[in-house]
């Protein structure tokens, strides 16, 4: 049987359950609504088999040899550890050595249900600057970075770049509330910016802006590529960051073949990042060079899938039943 | 500098008619009208260099009409250019058309809910993968009982369902609101025996009244203004017919076929659905506009649906018995000046298929399309 572990409303998950029912094989979709109630764990020689409890049913971590781990993340019902209600030091101890018991055990079932999977929770943990460390260790091109908590140093880098922009470190979100939105995605820094800026600010990100020819999607899957070059460049609203989608005009996105040697690259880096399943945006640039911008373990492939008709939601369907097979 | 080259966006399709040819932008939902002859050298020269389609073009034309040729395909970007060592990383668009689903589309008249209940219609559907549901309920039916009809459905995986109802005289705005918001899926409602024609959607809803009766809207021939462009329906349309493929139609009485006044493969009461889905059943989901006579010369059949009966002719084609309101051969609508039928620009056989009448044809054109415009 194949486990999925995803939010209960995403619309992916949605369409490659629809594959499954229409290939009908057998599948059980969890996310973190679904209390799971682990009943025991034996260690054997060079295995480990746990029995657990979810939307009623009694499993065993071997009846799914085929697991896709996309969104939310597990529940454990016995880990509901309340906390003391008299406040002392051996109380509080208790409690943290509870907590920790508890980190054991979820780390080993994570471990081990997600041991062959397509994507892991510990996927999304990923460090943005250690994946540009490596990316650039393996020999891929990425903008010249820079972390900055002084002005003067950014003041610096703006004579020595035409144009620089700035982005998380961590993955883009939107942060904000319905009156209030924080728009994290990639910006442009303008003059106004800077001026705008305290001597000493927290540690941010800066990176040159790369002049582009188009950007390139990319969905990653078990070393196969599915590109898809953005023309952005002629749209204001798109050419920072095409994630600001422009709604009414959309960019092309043609379907693209990397070369092959990014494709290697690639390769390399992912398999370093022990990632087999992810999104990578690279830029080919007016020079052209393809320069590698980030990954996003767990990306949005229908925005790939979709304008190329690569079908990759069948295909990654087809992909766990096939390995339900194995 | 780099020599460049072009090439046209695999979102947009040039596809050729008779007369004139359409440009398909199949990711910006719109279209335009282009000569023939330019689609030709586009396609001909496709990856080369942009000199080279210059070049063609002024032969056909002259230099300033090449000129804002090339510039109106690049502003509305149909095709790009780039130096001549990226062409070949762009790949072509994968036309596979498909879909998770036995059955995508159900049409159901309701009259007897206990036969839906009975013979679970809904819940086989849904496990056919059925994504869209249109019922046509009764005059038996107001919304009150509609809506009780409805609760009974709502886990399953429907992504929209339509309503076809009679003005009945409870019914007013505010139900209307309310029976949208308990019913999520609903995306369009048509009422019919009002007693005005008017549209007055609310939220995502579209919400149609009609005067009429409703089996008079059953039959719906093409029309160039409820035309879509869209990536989905055009490959299906390469195909499929998009208005037969992966449809079905069950009657008040539970009879099964593949659309209204189509022949019958069984009852629901007698047969499960999944079991009529054989060869026999699929034939008309075939009849795509490409195997059709003189659709397959319109520059319109990849956006086109309409609900005619396709017939087979022996030698592998379909043909419809009644007539289109357009006529591909002088790309005019029976509502545009210079209109002629069909059978009037050649010889229609049904087995044969249509034969353009050359000559005559091409002194229709010119009366419409040059001396039209003096
Ligand atoms: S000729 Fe065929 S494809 Fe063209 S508009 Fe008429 S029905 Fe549609």
């Amino acid at each position: 049987m194949i486990l999925i572990v995803s939010s209960h409303d995403d619309f992916s998950t949605n369409e490659i359950i629809d594959w499954l029912l229409y290939y009908k094989h057998p599948f059980l979709r969890i996310s973190q609504d679904d209390l799971i109630e682990i009943e025991n764990i034996e260690i054997q020689n060079n295995d480990v088999e746990f029995f657990f409890q979810v939307k009623g049913k009694r499993f065993s971590n071997k009846n799914f040899p085929s697991v896709w781990y996309r969104r939310s993340w597990l529940s454990f019902a016995e880990f509901n550890i309340q906390c003391p209600k008299i406040k002392s030091v051996f109380n509080q101890s208790i409690h943290n050595q509870l907590l920790s018991e508890k980190n054991v055990i979820y780390n080993f079932v994570n471990n081990n249900l997600f041991r062959d999977s397509i994507n892991t929770p510990f996927d999304c943990n990923i460090n943005k600057l250690l994946v540009l460390q490596i990316a650039k260790k393996i020999g891929l091109v990425i903008p010249y970075t820079k972390i900055i908590t002084r002005k003067k140093d950014l003041l610096a880098l703006t004579k020595k770049y035409n144009k620089l922009i700035t982005k998380t470190q961590t993955g883009g979100v939107f942060v904000g509330s319905s009156r209030e939105k924080l728009n994290t995605l990639t910006l442009e820094v303008s003059e106004e910016m800077i001026a705008e800026m305290p001597d000493r600010f927290f540690p941010t990100l800066f990176q040159e802006q790369i002049e582009k020819k188009i950007e390139l999607r990319v969905f990653f899957l078990e070393n196969q590529f599915f590109a898809s070059a953005i023309f952005s460049q002629y749209d204001k609203q798109t050419s920072v960051d095409f994630r600001n989608y422009n709604f009414k005009h959309p960019n092309r996105t043609p379907p693209y073949m990397l070369p092959h040697d990014i494709q290697e690259k690639l390769k390399q880096l992912m398999s370093a990042l022990h990632l087999n399943s992810g999104s990578i945006d690279l830029i080919l640039s007016s020079g052209g060079e393809y320069v590698f911008l980030e990954v996003n373990p767990i990306g949005q492939f229908k925005q790939v899938s979709k304008p190329c008709n690569y079908h990759l939601e069948r295909l990654i369907a087809k992909r766990l039943i096939d390995k339900d097979k194995e | 500098m780099m020599e460049m080259h072009y090439k046209i966006h695999e979102e947009v399709r040039f596809v050729k008619g008779f007369m004139r040819a359409i440009a398909y932008d199949l990711n910006r939902c719109d279209y335009d009208f282009l000569p023939n002859s330019l689609v030709d050298i586009l396609h001909k020269y496709n990856g080369n260099s942009l000199l080279y389609l210059e070049k063609a073009l002024i032969a056909i034309a002259n230099k300033t009409i090449a000129k804002e040729y090339i510039d109106f395909l690049i502003k509305k970007e149909y095709i790009f250019i780039i130096e001549r060592e990226y062409i070949n990383q762009f790949s072509c668009l994968n036309l596979e058309f498909n879909l998770p689903s036995h059955i995508f589309t159900a049409i159901i008249d309701i009259e007897d809910t206990s036969m839906v209940a009975n013979y679970k219609i809904i819940e086989q559907l849904n496990d056919l993968g059925c994504k869209h549901l249109l019922f046509r309920f009764s005059n038996q039916f107001d919304i009150e009982r509609i809506n009780v009809f409805l609760s009974k459905y709502k886990t399953l995986g429907f992504h929209s369902i339509g309503i076809w109802m009679y003005s009945l005289p409870l019914l007013n705005t505010k139900n209307i609101k309310a029976f949208c918001m308990q019913n999520v899926k609903i995306n369009k409602i048509s009422i019919f025996n009002h007693k005005i024609n008017k549209q007055n959607n609310f939220k995502t809803v579209e919400i149609q009244f009609y005067k009429a009766n409703w089996t008079d809207a059953t039959i719906c021939l093409a029309n160039r203004n409820n035309f879509h462009i869209n990536i989905t329906l055009f490959l299906e349309s390469l195909t499929y017919n998009p208005y037969f493929n992966k449809k079905i139609y069950i009657d008040k009485k539970g009879f099964i076929s593949n659309a209204p006044y189509c022949m019958i493969f069984g009852n629901i009461k007698t047969t499960n659905i999944a079991s009529i889905l054989n060869e026999d059943f699929k034939f008309l989901w075939a009849a795509s506009k490409d195997k059709t006579f003189i659709c397959k010369d319109c520059e319109y059949r990849y956006m086109c649906v309409d609900n005619r009966i396709p017939k087979k002719s022996n030698n592998g084609m379909f043909f419809f018995e009644n007539g289109c309101n357009y006529n591909p051969y002088i790309a005019r609508w029976k509502d545009q000046e210079g209109y002629v039928p069909v059978e009037e620009c050649g010889t229609y056989d049904r087995e044969a298929g249509f034969v353009p009448g050359k000559t005559k044809i091409a002194e229709l054109n010119k009366r419409i399309w040059c001396e039209g415009d003096n």
